[in-house]
């Protein structure tokens, strides 16, 4: 009997250590901890800490930055030399450019516009002309190798991937009627469109992975509508108002399903039920927003209440304002978690017009540069 | 599927084996009690939350394998709900372990043990039922005292050093259990 029980026991043991799951088994995730979702979080201040020149023509046109963590490469649009610019986040130095682009006066459209890399190292841009270009970056040197055509006439713009569907969701937002093309990134053909008859554009968008959708920031005549969108059924599924007498910009997700969503003022809403958690009011919203893993904030880049350029640090969990960084000319964020430097592009001033930016700082003047924030 | 056989093993050990209750020393066991958990993850990577599990609990079965060896299965849950603005995501950690006991008569009534067990944390953070879950090997040395306190019924104080193989790096996740523990 005493066997017949111990083999149970064992037999438990088994069932323990190697029964099946019905579940999928997901690890945590590399320099995360155990318990999913938990922020890691960094109090100290953050401070200008350098500036990266940037060579060719001084940067009068710019549009988002995006950061890579795989790589380690910060990339942002730079319409000025019709060119995506990569630059060594680690290091914080230019490596190089991607050109072929419509640059900062189309006819239909200025570009890059928004730009996101996917796991496989491919950089999709939004351009003028209606055109999603798709530049290999495992190439030596990059370039582009898919032009696609989202089926309008202006500009394709801000974008998103849905990695388990390998979806590529981007907006044409400057069309009579703003529409959403949905592209598979195995055949660069376009799957699907939604069309958008209220909108007044089409802004920033994310892929929520434990909803399974996107969500968009719609602008429209009465504020920001929070667009979730099913990749699956290519349609929008809900929507949620944000915000009145704003225009609706950036979009960003943070830790415990909290997106925030610039409208005017950045406002964090839980992304399961649109519910509003806050309203920040120290600080202005911008047009690109970001959430930064390594130390659990929001960056917007903006005025502030007197007027003047910043960069503001928004606290996700707690869903509270913590600081504004003067960063004159700064325009659009990213940032590499795993050293926590916060990149925002600087403008150069037009022509004849003093320069005042924060690339003054390092005497850059009249040329526009990469500011790099970091924490104390 | 894995905690309801968990479960059904536990029954059958507790009623199979009447007869052995005929024989002096009792071969199997069944435990049920209290465990408080820590995270050390959340206590190094976020000073605005609190790191401690009050609510917990844990159940185990074992058997007496040969002298002082005995076989130990064990599942357990810690739970809490966070404090921040906004909605409250609940946090939960379950394990599903098993391993060796080594137990000896060291005092009349009081029994000290080592153990380690072997078997998988799962983790989950639900915030307004969406839940999203990782699972990691683990295992989880540590030792305690059974105090006997009637021929089939003891009491359990175990202190247990749990590390969850996460992401790469050793999570660590200290904890204390209070049982009761029923012989046969």
């Amino acid at each position: 009997m005493g066997s017949k029980i111990a083999g149970s026991v064992l037999l438990l043991s088994a069932i323990l250590l190697f029964g099946g799951h019905q579940a999928p088994v997901v690890s945590a995730a590399p320099g995360q901890g155990f318990i999913p979702g938990i922020p890691t979080v960094v109090k100290t201040p953050v401070a200008l800490v350098k500036a990266i020149a940037i060579p060719g023509a001084p940067l009068l046109s710019t549009d988002l930055v995006w950061v890579d963590e795989k790589t380690k490469r910060m990339f942002f649009a730079d319409r000025s030399n019709a060119a995506i610019d990569i630059i060594d986040a680690e290091n914080d130095s230019f490596v190089g450019r991607v050109t072929g682009f419509v640059g900062a006066v189309g006819a239909n459209g200025a570009g890059p516009n928004g730009l996101l890399v996917t796991p496989d190292n491919k950089l999709w841009a939004g351009d003028g002309n209606s055109l999603t270009q798709v530049v290999d970056l495992n190439l030596n040197p990059p370039r582009i190798i898919q032009s696609i055509n989202t089926g309008g006439i202006m500009r394709a713009d801000e974008l998103a991937y849905d990695p388990t569907d390998r979806i590529i969701l981007i907006g044409n937002d400057r069309e009579p009627v703003p529409f959403l093309a949905l592209i598979s990134a195995d055949t660069y053909r376009v799957v699907g469109t939604i069309p958008f008859r209220e909108a007044t554009g089409l802004e920033q968008p994310v892929w929520d992975p434990q909803l399974h959708r996107f969500f968009v920031n719609v602008p429209t005549a009465r504020g920001a509508l929070l667009a979730v969108v099913d990749p699956k059924t290519m349609s929008v599924t809900a929507g949620y108002p944000v915000g009145s007498n704003c225009g609706g910009t950036g979009l960003a997700q943070g830790p415990f399903q909290r997106l925030l969503v610039a409208c005017g003022t950045p406002f964090i809403v839980n992304a399961v039920n649109g519910a509003i958690i806050n309203n920040i009011t120290q600080v202005n919203s911008g047009d690109e927003v970001w959430y930064n893993e390594g130390d659990g904030q929001f960056y917007v880049t903006s005025t502030d209440n007197a007027g003047a350029t910043v960069l503001g640090v928004i606290d996700a969990q707690t869903a509270t304002w913590r600081q504004n960084v003067p960063a004159p000319g700064a325009r659009n964020v990213a940032a590499l978690a795993s050293n926590n430097h916060i990149f925002s592009v600087v403008r150069a001033p037009a022509a004849g017009v003093t320069d005042t930016t924060l690339c003054t700082q390092f005497n850059m003047r009249g040329t526009g540069c990469v500011a790099v924030f970091g924490h104390k | 599927m894995r905690l309801s056989s968990a479960v059904l093993i536990l029954v059958s050990i507790s009623v199979v084996p009447l007869a052995a209750q005929s024989a002096d020393p009792l071969r199997y066991e069944v435990a049920a009690g209290y465990q408080f958990m820590r995270d050390q993850d959340i206590a190094k990577q976020n000073p605005d939350l609190s790191a401690n599990f009050p609510a917990g609990w844990m159940a185990s079965g074992g058997a007496r394998l040969w002298g002082w060896l005995d076989a130990v299965g064990e599942v357990s849950g810690s739970m809490k709900t966070l404090s921040i603005p906004g909605d409250k995501p609940k946090l939960r950690v379950l394990t599903y372990m098993a391993g060796p006991r080594f137990e000896r008569a060291a005092h009349p009534g009081i029994n000290p043990f080592a153990q380690v067990l072997f078997g998988s944390a799962r983790a989950s953070n639900t915030v307004l039922g969406i839940r999203e879950t990782v699972t990691d090997f683990s295992y989880q040395p540590g030792g305690g005292i059974d105090l006997n306190l009637a021929r089939r019924f003891g009491a359990r104080l175990e202190g247990d050093y749990r590390i969850v193989r996460a992401g790469g790096h050793n999570s660590k996740e200290p904890r204390v259990v209070a049982a009761a523990v029923i012989g046969f």
